[in-house]
């Protein structure tokens, strides 16, 4: 056997995986050769390095509060969906649906009626910012609601068909209600309660979309 | 799914009385976090952080990136905690867990990457540096330092073959990489390792 031979078997050979005839020849090889013993014994040496590394270390901080916060309220328990959720989960989204159906009625009401300064309960100071806030808040919303879409389209095949179907509906109407906000906002973009509305709207889709989410994942 | 092989690897060691009441408070700690209760899954966190931490650190080569690994693998623990069927220590099942998701995120971060590099050659990662000198036994020789320099995939298939006890086939279908492509980084993962020992 030569070097080359040896230094290319050589990871077999301290792996164990060799078939006996050719463990034997490397065993012959390096009890002759210092170049390839040396070769061997430091590759050992590491892995007995690698097999000391405790099987354990903490982090620099604790990590529970990060992770509370993402799993949120407790969990419902049974291994498959259960039918209550569903039913749950449909009604929020229906619940939503009706509050910005509502919203675009009073909105489109205050609109006939008056100026574009509706009342300053309606809309909170985060939504006071110019139209380049507005565009940011949109993409970071949108962005929220594509992830949670992606990660519900992973989700599909424990969803029944018809709940599916209603989800598919109601972020449908969602849509429809932000392509309107999205309109009237085009027209007049300096209104404070048709940036309430849009922010309020993407809201609403992600809300959904985790509360569908969270519960297809029980 | 693979097996842990760390657990495959206890299998023989005898069941004193006390693994069995650990076992015990172990698993009515996961019934409880079953049923919704996030004190005994924070309990179940607690007792197995330092496992999980310790292989996210490894396959990461960062503490921040390894800490929201850990946090993931967690998150997503008490997402499939109804699949847990208690048939082998909590810790094994996390196990494999831990792995799919540093080596996800291994897998986003190598398509994130590939939009700005033009090759796939690892050659032309970095060297490792100088490891940090430790007073500790290991004669100076900072392993997991060294690691960290390593190019992620040699330094995964080094964390999973050398120090998680997989094996090739093991690591190829973790990894979706051929049988060969994962002995190839491995040997180029301890060529490096073995220069930063002898530096």
């Amino acid at each position: 056997m030569t070097c080359p031979e040896a230094l290319e078997r050589m990871d077999d050979h301290v792996d164990g995986i060799l078939d006996e005839a050719a463990d034997q020849e490397m065993e012959l090889h390096v009890a002759s050769c210092a170049e390839c013993r040396a070769e061997e014994r430091s590759l050992r040496a590491l892995l007995a390095h690698a097999a000391a590394l405790p099987d354990a270390r903490p982090p620099g901080r604790d990590l529970w509060p990060g992770i509370a916060s993402r799993i949120g309220g407790p969990r419902v328990g049974g291994r498959a969906w259960p039918r209550a959720g569903w039913t749950a989960g449909l009604a929020a989204a229906a619940a939503v649906v009706l509050a910005l159906s509502a919203l675009i009625l009073t909105y489109r009401a205050g609109a006939r009626s008056g100026p574009s300064t509706s009342p300053g309960s309606l809309v909170p100071a985060a939504a006071r910012g110019g139209d380049e806030a507005v565009a940011a808040a949109e993409r970071e919303y949108a962005r929220a609601a594509a992830e949670l879409m992606a990660a519900l389209e992973q989700q599909r095949d424990r969803l029944p068909p018809e709940t599916l179907a209603s989800v598919e509906r109601d972020l449908r109407s969602i849509d429809s209600a932000l392509q309107e906000v999205r309109q009237a906002l085009a027209s007049d973009p300096a209104n404070p309660a048709l940036n309430h509305l849009l922010a309020s709207t993407h809201q609403k889709k992600v809300q959904v979309l985790q509360q569908v989410l969270k519960l297809s994942r029980t | 799914m693979t097996q842990c092989p760390a657990a495959a690897r206890g299998g023989a060691i005898p069941v004193t009385s006390a693994d069995e009441e650990r076992r015990s408070r172990e698993a009515e700690l996961v019934r409880r976090a079953q049923a919704g209760d996030r004190g005994a899954f924070e309990q179940l966190y607690r007792d197995n952080l330092g496992r999980v931490y310790a292989l996210c650190f490894r396959m990461a080569g960062a503490p921040d990136l390894a800490e929201e690994l850990a946090q993931d693998v967690f998150v997503r623990a008490w997402q499939k905690l109804g699949s847990f069927r208690g048939e082998s220590a909590f810790s094994s099942w996390l196990h494999p867990l831990t792995v799919n998701v540093a080596l996800s995120e291994r897998r986003s971060r190598r398509r994130r990457v590939s939009r700005v590099m033009t090759t796939d050659d690892l050659t032309t990662y970095e060297r490792p540096g100088p490891p940090a000198r430790s007073d500790g036994p290991e004669a100076g020789f900072d392993l997991e330092r060294a690691l960290a320099t390593l190019p992620p995939g040699a330094r995964a298939v080094f964390v999973l073959h050398d120090v998680e006890g997989y094996k090739h086939e093991e690591i190829a279908e973790l990894t979706g990489v051929a049988t060969g492509t994962s002995k190839a980084q491995l040997h180029r993962a301890r060529k490096l390792l073995r220069e930063a020992l002898t530096r």
